[in-house]
């Protein structure tokens, strides 16, 4: 049966890649006696996908991993058992029968806790921000051609508040923009530069599941 | 708010490569904040290398087991992560706490290989504790250094305030007595003094005895192994089913050191197989030891377990070549698709010389079967430059892989055979400790020869870096003298000198050059049989005479037989408890 599986990754653990978070959850459901099924490729993976990978420092309070077990726990019991396995700084939030597609497939948005040092005007910059038409800012990676975001495009709800940002950021077919380039697309209406200390994904929106639709 | 350390580290962590590196937090990780003593266990290589140290991981869980001591683990840090820490004034800092390494009561260093001493400096300066035993102070820590290459103390002496000699699990109690019993840093060292298997170089070379656990197949080991982030080189569940070889080939230092056998009951690896299983969520289970092959219970291990876990995935190192063990590792092991066989040399001449006792009919008939059950990678491991070695022995390993290609050709399918040739590097201990390495021109040509004669087809040929191979050589036996060069090349930037990528070979060649002498040369010196060599201090249990002995069967072309079956050569290793042990 899948299941889906929300949880928390804080502290020292948001250092952690991708691939060893999805390792981390693995090898703690085998510990809680649980056997993950295997994909029927020629190199057959345990089939287990998050919903939307986390770059490395972010830390999240609302991961969703998507998971087939080769049983049909019930989830208390499946909440319980993982709970006492998971390593310092993962926290379980929920563990529930996956219901619709895969989580993976139906990711709408993200929301961030952009936490900023308090050395600029935020909240004019905001008020700025949403005034204009378009926010656009350059986006560098090896060995790869810049690239211009208009990122407000995918982020139009963002407030300022005492912890610092709060952005709801779209996932579309055009793509999406980035925590860090939406903080520095707002702080850029007033002419600066933010100073990010942390970057806390609060909630992964998901598209709904068509009604009736198969696990 | 967190502590000030904790915050630059994390600020720190931001910006470098694999960050998991430094965070510890694995499962079965031990916190122990309160204790009274702390030890930092060290392994001076990159985090996915150290954490896979089966002795280091017992010695962790043995250091733990104590009420009073924590034991905290600790890595180099990778380049990037070094020059962030000394921009941000970071110390060194263990993986449990984050807590400064400087601040420990003893930091234990595992030696497991040589291209890993400029690593020990970099260390020590990253936790900010003087490079030399001589300039710590009352607040320093004690450093002590383990693991088989210190048994050539003398290249790093100066950066050790203890060494010690051989197995932890009993004798290095008496180490952690020390620590315990004595409140300074004083009276600590002169209880470590009278451990007859600690060696303490400011007190001169004196003699200092391999330690042997001899509880070996009585007690189970630990079954909780810190299970690494997945970047680790190995993530498997392991049991060592054994210890110690006696098949006694020349160029091998763990089969000196870790004499004599000593074989663990079948039931006894199967539950603590599957009690590791279990506190690890591990799916995959390897039988480790020296030659797994030839451990006693190896198909009782093996059945036993596939009877209580069907899909576990399970792994034999599997380095002895005959059809019985790969016959074995193929029922051990549905799944895999590869399977490793070890040869060493190509030619009966060579295999007499090093003495490895298998002929060419032996090696065929398990090519065959390895292809036959089914495998379709086949990888052979081989050395060059072995003493005495002609041009024969090179063309030897070109015909076995082209034979090897015929065996596969003529079982059918898909299949690839892999060569692998690594450089000869004598060893302290060993019958071939007397030798010189070949020189670094005629490891070349052969292994140019290797390229050109070697078909590429269905073949394919890997080849050891040889700039790595001769410092290896330069350093494994290494005097006093030796002690100046790493210092000297390490601050010339040499670290990780075993990654290819980071390698430095200039500034190694330049601290040769300070110290008046050559990489080179000091990688071919031979010694005489008369020589005082460096580490004859250090007793192993197995006598110069036997070495000597055994050098001169090589010269003579004449393999010796293993005690374990053909009755005892004398060669020093067994007294009282100690000896061979094997279950039946
Ligand atoms: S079989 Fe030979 S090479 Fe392998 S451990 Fe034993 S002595 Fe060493
Ligand atoms: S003393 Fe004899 S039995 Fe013991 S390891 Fe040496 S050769 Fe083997």
């Amino acid at each position: 049966m899948t299941y889906r599986i929300t949880f928390a990754v804080r502290d020292r653990a948001r250092f952690l890649s991708h691939l060893e978070t999805v390792d981390t959850l693995l090898s703690a459901l085998r510990r809680a006696g649980y056997q993950v099924a295997l994909s029927r490729a020629m190199r057959p993976r345990p089939v287990i996908a998050l919903a939307l990978p986390r770059a490395v420092g972010v830390q999240s309070e609302a991961e969703l991993a998507d998971v087939e077990l080769t049983s049909d726990p019930a989830t208390a019991e499946l909440s319980q058992r993982l709970s006492e396995q998971l390593p310092a700084g993962f926290e379980l939030i929920a563990a529930e029968p996956a219901v619709g597609k895969p989580a993976a497939s139906r990711v709408r948005g993200v929301s961030y806790l952009i936490e900023v040092a308090d050395d600029l005007d935020w909240d004019q910059a905001v008020e700025r921000y949403l005034a204009a038409d378009a926010a656009v800012v350059t986006r560098t990676a090896p060995k790869k051609a810049d690239k211009r975001i208009d990122v407000r495009a995918f982020c139009t709800r963002i407030s300022h508040g005492p912890d610092g940002l709060v952005a709801d950021i779209d996932l579309t077919e055009a793509g999406t923009a980035r925590p860090e380039e939406v903080a520095t697309a707002v702080a850029a209406t007033i002419g600066a530069t933010p100073t990010i200390i942390r970057l806390v994904r609060t909630e992964i929106v998901l598209r709904e599941a068509p009604v009736g639709a198969p696990t | 708010m967190a502590p000030l350390l904790d915050q630059k580290i994390e600020a720190v962590l931001e910006t470098v490569q694999k960050p998991s590196r430094y965070i510890g937090g694995e499962a079965n990780q031990v916190r122990k904040p309160q204790a009274a003593r702390l030890v930092a266990l060290c392994y001076p290589d990159a985090y996915e290398i150290g954490i896979s140290n089966q002795a280091l991981q017992i010695l962790y869980a043995q250091v733990n087991a104590r009420e009073s001591f924590a034991a905290e683990r600790v890595y180099c840090p990778w380049p990037d992560m070094a020059d962030a820490m000394r921009a941000e004034g970071i110390p060194l800092f263990t993986l449990e706490t984050w807590r400064p390494v400087g601040e420990v009561d003893m930091l234990g260093i595992t030696l497991q290989a040589e291209l890993t001493y400029s690593n020990v400096l970099e260390v020590l300066d990253l936790a900010g504790i003087p490079i030399r035993a001589g300039e710590r102070g009352g607040s320093d820590p004690i450093v002590i250094a383990g693991g088989p290459s210190a048994s050539n103390p003398a290249p790093v002496a100066p950066f050790f305030d203890a060494f010690f000699m051989g197995e932890s699990e009993e004798a290095f109690e008496a180490v952690l007595d020390a620590i315990d019993s004595a409140p300074d840093r004083a009276g600590r060292m002169r209880l470590l003094e009278q451990i007859p298997s600690i060696y303490i170089p400011s007190l001169g070379r004196r003699p200092v005895e391999r330690a042997i656990y001899t509880e070996f197949g009585i007690e189970t080991q630990p079954t909780a192994p810190v299970v690494p982030y997945s970047s680790a080189i190995f993530s498997r569940a392991s049991v060592e089913v054994m210890r110690g070889c006696t098949r006694g080939c020349r160029f091998c230092h763990a089969g000196t050191w870790y004499r004599p056998v000593r074989e663990r009951p079948a039931d006894q690896v199967i539950e603590a197989g599957l009690a590791q299983l279990g506190c690890t969520g591990y799916d995959e289970l390897s039988l480790t030891s020296l030659a797994t092959s030839d451990y006693t219970d190896v198909v009782a291990a093996i059945e036993g377990i596939k009877q209580r876990a069907p899909d576990l995935h399970l792994s034999l190192p599997s380095n002895r070549v005959d059809t019985g063990p790969v016959a074995l590792t193929a029922a051990a092991n549905a799944r895999q698709s590869s399977i490793t066989l070890a040869p060493e040399a190509a030619t009966q001449r060579m295999r007499d010389i090093i003495c490895k006792t298998i002929t060419d009919e032996m090696i065929e008939s398990a090519i065959e079967a390895a292809f036959r059950a089914g495998y379709s990678s086949l990888k052979m491991y081989f050395m060059i430059g072995l003493p005495r070695e002609t041009h024969d022995e090179v063309q030897g390993i070109v015909d076995l892989g082209i034979r090897a290609r015929e065996i596969g050709r003529a079982v059918g399918g898909r299949f690839s055979v892999h060569m692998s040739a690594s450089n000869f590097v004598p060893k302290p201990h060993t019958p071939f400790q007397w030798e010189g390495m070949a020189p670094r021109d005629q490891l070349a040509a052969k292994q140019a020869y290797m390229r050109r004669a070697m078909p590429t087809r269905q073949i394919r040929l890997s080849l050891h870096d040889l700039r790595t191979s001769m410092l290896e050589g330069a350093l494994s036996r290494g005097d006093d003298r030796t002690a100046e060069v790493i210092e000297l090349a390490w601050r010339g930037g040499a670290r990780f000198d075993a990654w290819t990528e980071m390698f430095q070979e200039q500034a190694w060649h330049d601290a040769f050059a300070r110290m008046d002498t050559t990489m080179d040369g000091q990688a071919t010196h031979e010694f005489g049989e008369w020589d005082e060599l460096p580490w004859d201090h250090v007793r192993s249990g197995v006598t110069k005479e036997f070495l000597l002995d055994e050098w001169w069967q090589s010269k003579a072309e004449v393999a010796t037989g293993d005690c374990r079956w053909d009755g005892c050569v004398d060669c020093g290793a067994c007294f009282g408890p100690v000896r061979n042990l094997l279950v039946h």
